[in-house]
């Protein structure tokens, strides 16, 4: 009887993780699919660098995935 | 006892190599990511522990699950919903995004990114700590305080919801939204049907009348029994 019950937690332990890493995987390949970096993220990259600005490897946090929009616009 | 202590300082020492070699690393949205899909499981989680945990309270005549089995499933999945409640806070302090500090993640409406509706979700994870803590206190505590304090765990519920429709950018996918819906309508009408059945149940002992007619019908059903045989 106890055996049984481990077995069940255990499904349940297993399948909550790998829930999360499928979601998580979901969810990347999803917004890298739908979040090609609009015009305006890029221009303001290759403004800054023409103007002399010092180059920041921060491209990756100016893409523009829904996501993110969204979180830029709420907050 | 003591094969335990060199297992106990390679952990920490792979804890310390770890967070040494992570700190400061830019995990981009990875973070983002798992966040919000444990956020997700540990929603799924914590509907699947309030509907069993409702079942029981209910005492059917004839449980699906044996009473054993689901107080002890019941139990277990409030320990694997705060597990994925803290993944899915913790993580955050990785997001290269909006980096959460850890005064942010354990104090309510303190985050920088939308500080009301995560704030919700903070309140929610510090009532489910003490709707699961209070399971090795109720010997300490008595059933019937424990069993009251136990209501919390509908609060918990409802906030969970209210920061998941509010704070979730998921609550538009269809497959999110719908899992939200059907949660919500097996929630409330087995509570539903638990609060009806309760007084189904008490309303014959309230009232000795009725209760007599009950124990009646219930002798005459008894009697026919062997005619019908």
């Amino acid at each position: 009887m106890a055996a049984s019950h481990s077995r069940i937690k255990a499904g349940l332990a297993i399948g909550a993780g790998t829930a999360v890493i499928w979601g998580s995987l979901y969810f990347s390949s999803n917004q890298s699919a739908a979040s090609s970096p609009t015009p305006s993220a890029e221009t303001t990259t290759s403004t800054s660098t023409t103007l002399g600005a010092p180059s920041q490897p921060n491209t990756t946090k100016q893409t523009a995935s829904p996501s993110n929009v969204r979180r830029t616009r709420r907050s | 006892m003591r094969a335990y202590v060199p297992a106990a300082v390679a952990v920490f020492l792979g804890g310390m190599i770890t967070s040494a070699t992570l700190n400061g690393a830019d995990f981009g949205h990875i973070p983002w990511y798992m966040s919000r899909a444990s956020g997700i499981v540990a929603f799924g989680l914590l509907s699947l522990s309030v509907i069993l945990g409702l079942t029981i309270s209910t005492k059917s005549p004839k449980p699906v699950i044996p009473r054993g089995l689901a107080f002890d499933l019941h139990q277990f999945l409030s320990i694997l919903t705060l597990t994925l409640v803290g993944a899915h806070a913790g993580i955050l302090m990785f997001d290269g995004f909006t980096p959460f500090s850890p005064l942010a993640i354990v104090m309510p409406f303190a985050a920088p990114w939308e500080p009301l509706v995560t704030g919700l979700g903070t309140i929610t994870a510090w009532l489910l700590v003490a709707v699961t803590a209070s399971f090795w206190l109720r010997r300490r505590i008595g059933q019937r305080a424990w069993r009251r304090f136990h209501y919390v765990s509908f609060a918990a519920y409802l906030l969970s919801l209210l920061h998941g429709l509010t704070a979730g950018p998921d609550t538009g996918v269809p497959q999110v939204h719908w899992a939200y819906v059907l949660s919500a309508a097996t929630v409330a009408g087995l509570l539903t049907y638990r609060i009806s059945f309760r007084s189904g149940v008490r309303t014959p002992a309230a009232s000795p009348p009725r209760r007599s007619g009950a124990a009646a019908s219930e002798a005459a059903r008894l009697t026919s029994r062997p005619a019908s045989r």
